[in-house]
């Protein structure tokens, strides 16, 4: 597909061993190269921590956004789920990290 | 549904549960698949799923008629008629959606009044009366987000199933799977039958191994470029300049070209990482669609490395059945701008997405012409040195961005007043007021984020790759905790959704 690969590949040092392709000229990845891959068990794994950490560092900036939707039954079950996950992870101090970064770059950037 | 947001974020995780879950059962999975892509597709409007759902089935019967007609050798006129027939079909849905209020409000009336006005009073009230019936219809029609996408997606499956480069897909199932994919469905990449449908009809097992460390590289990337830099550079710089171009000095205008030219860069490369990344969680493998395009020494090189699966189609699909570079230089010429112009319009119906396919076109023409002559610069002695080849990546980036100046001005008045603003290079109404250190900074990081491209990372992500699951789960999740911090409130749609 990519006819690029092809050019770049025939383009050869004065020695006449190809040119190493690096930065801006490294080639597309290749699907026959071996890539670094995990089972599934350790996908499912990841993803849930992934999952469970990113809510709990997030979870008072996305009460925050629930309260601004629309008031209807989408904004009464949004809260009602996100106000308890609030108050555990503000108790916690989990939002600090979040609410930091907001504070000293995050606001002065998007001021 | 846009992907960074929170509704996305919970799709995603039940769509990766059930479609896991269903492992053992390929034909309920298969069906959880569509569904999930329907839901996607259908959270926007309803009525344009099942429209997607209706081209899925047209296609796939068309194209298993070809496949039986060419087994039952018959006549080649017939499978030519029935391609032409589902090829016009399929255009013909496109171009009513996407082309019709610029054809009657853009070319048919503009032509259509000095013709009127020679003819006298009457019919002139004849033409204003038209007007005011018909633009309130072409008021209405709605463009379906990604039917750009979708439609080249569905014509290079019939035309391959033609062409017998690639059999129909075992069933309706496997082809409206591919037809809607959820990651792909709304701005690519436009992934090939050949390449998704055998995927789609084999469905990764859960024995396979899956390529976690790259899809998480991917995703987050992609959330980095479009909520940090893209949503920054179009807010600050880009938007305000290129909406009211003339209070702003030369060189500020300039500033906001550069922004435009990265912020386009950063938001469509965005989705498109984002797109591979939650195919990969899900066993499934998509092409890459940039490769650091603003690396590129020569424009040809340009589009070898932005937006590749577009690029590829059209080389495919219309420069290659018109004659290619096989007919003559002066028929090669044509070829090339033919497509280009093709594919300026493909982007948007609008005066500015001619004109910008246009100079693409009339440029690559003039680069092979200069190839040409100076004895074709693809061969080893041609390659340029280090110093050439910098000097050709400033200049293409250039080149490019004054195309950029008509592709974002979305009226030529716009593009005209852009590029006299850039040439007076101080205006009287405003100082120079945007070149400081924050632009400049989020203009040279959203340039470096082209480093996430192709294979650059590779030695990064073995590492990544040894860490034990949950501390990579958890470090991807501090990284978006920043990336959110960083970003403003509320997400842009990206870019290429309009096409």
């Amino acid at each position: 597909m990519n006819t690029n690969r092809h050019n770049l590949a025939q383009k050869t040092g004065p020695n006449g061993r190809p040119l190493e392709r690096r930065g801006v000229d490294a080639p597309l990845p290749d699907p026959e190269l071996h890539r670094p891959t995990w089972p599934l068990k350790q996908v499912w794994g990841g993803l849930l921590t992934f999952y469970l950490v990113a809510l709990a560092l997030n979870a008072a900036s996305l009460h925050r956004n629930n309260e601004h939707m629309p008031y209807g039954p989408v904004r009464s079950f949004w809260v009602a789920v996100s106000a308890p996950l609030a108050r555990v992870t503000t108790a916690v101090g989990l939002d600090r990290p979040r609410a930091t970064l907001t504070r000293t770059i995050g606001d002065a950037l998007n001021r | 549904m846009l992907f960074p947001t929170t509704v996305f974020a919970f799709f995603f995780g039940l769509v990766f549960l059930g479609h896991w879950a269903l492992a053992r059962h390929p034909r309920a999975r298969k069906v959880f698949l569509l569904c999930a892509s329907l839901f996607f597709y259908g959270f926007w409007s309803w009525k344009f799923a099942l429209m997607l759902l209706g081209s899925a089935l047209v296609n796939h019967a068309v194209a298993l008629r070809l496949e039986r007609m060419a087994e039952a050798s018959a006549p080649p006129r017939s499978r030519r008629r029935l391609l032409t027939l589902i090829v016009a079909l399929n255009l013909g849905l496109l171009g009513f959606f996407k082309y019709t209020g610029f054809l009657v409000a853009d070319v048919l009336f503009p032509l259509l009044r000095p013709i009127g006005a020679a003819i006298g009073p009457e019919a002139v009230w004849a033409l204003v009366r038209a007007q005011e019936e018909i633009y309130p219809w072409i008021s209405r029609i709605v463009l379906p987000v990604g039917i750009s996408f979708f439609t080249f997606q569905a014509l290079s499956y019939v035309v391959d199933v033609y062409r017998r480069r690639t059999p129909p897909a075992q069933s309706w199932l496997d082809f409206a799977n591919y037809l809607a994919f959820f990651p792909q469905l709304v701005a690519g990449p436009i992934v090939r039958a050949a390449n998704l449908v055998p995927q789609m009809e084999r469905m990764p097992g859960r024995t396979a191994p899956i390529e976690a460390s790259r899809a998480m590289v991917l995703i987050l990337a992609g959330l980095f470029k479009k909520i940090v830099v893209a949503n920054w550079l179009a807010s600050h710089l880009a938007d305000p300049v290129f909406a009211w171009p003339e209070m702003y000095s030369g060189p500020d205008i300039l500033l906001a070209v550069y922004a435009y030219a990265v912020q386009i860069y950063c938001d469509f490369s965005a989705y498109s990482d984002i797109a591979i990344g939650s195919a990969l969680l899900l066993g499934f493998h998509f092409p890459a669609n940039f490769n650091a395009p603003y690396a590129a020494t020569t424009l040809q090189d340009f589009w070898r490395r932005w937006h590749m699966s577009l690029s590829s189609w059209l080389r495919d699909y219309l420069y290659i059945p018109l004659g290619g570079s096989q007919r003559g230089v002066g028929r090669t010429y044509v070829n090339l701008l033919l497509t280009f112009l093709l594919g300026g319009l493909w982007h948007g119906a609008a005066w500015t997405f001619l004109l910008w396919g246009a100079f693409h076109g009339l440029y690559l023409t003039a680069e092979r012409a200069v190839r040409g002559w100076l004895g074709g610069a693809d061969s080893a002695a041609g390659m340029p040195s280090k110093v050439g080849a910098w000097l050709g990546r400033i200049w293409i980036f250039h080149v490019v961005c004054f195309s950029w100046i008509l592709f974002r001005g979305g009226k030529v008045e716009t593009a005209s007043a852009m590029l006299q603003g850039i040439g007076a290079w101080r205006s009287s109404v405003a100082d120079i007021t945007l070149w400081a250190r924050v632009p400049l900074i989020m203009v040279i990081i959203g340039l470096a984020t082209q480093l996430f491209d192709g294979d650059r990372l590779w030695t990064h992500l073995h590492r990544l790759n040894s860490l034990p699951a949950w501390a990579l789960g958890a470090a991807g999740a501090a990284v978006l905790t920043i990336i959110l911090a960083l970003g403003p409130e509320g997400v842009a749609p990206f870019i290429y959704f309009q096409f």
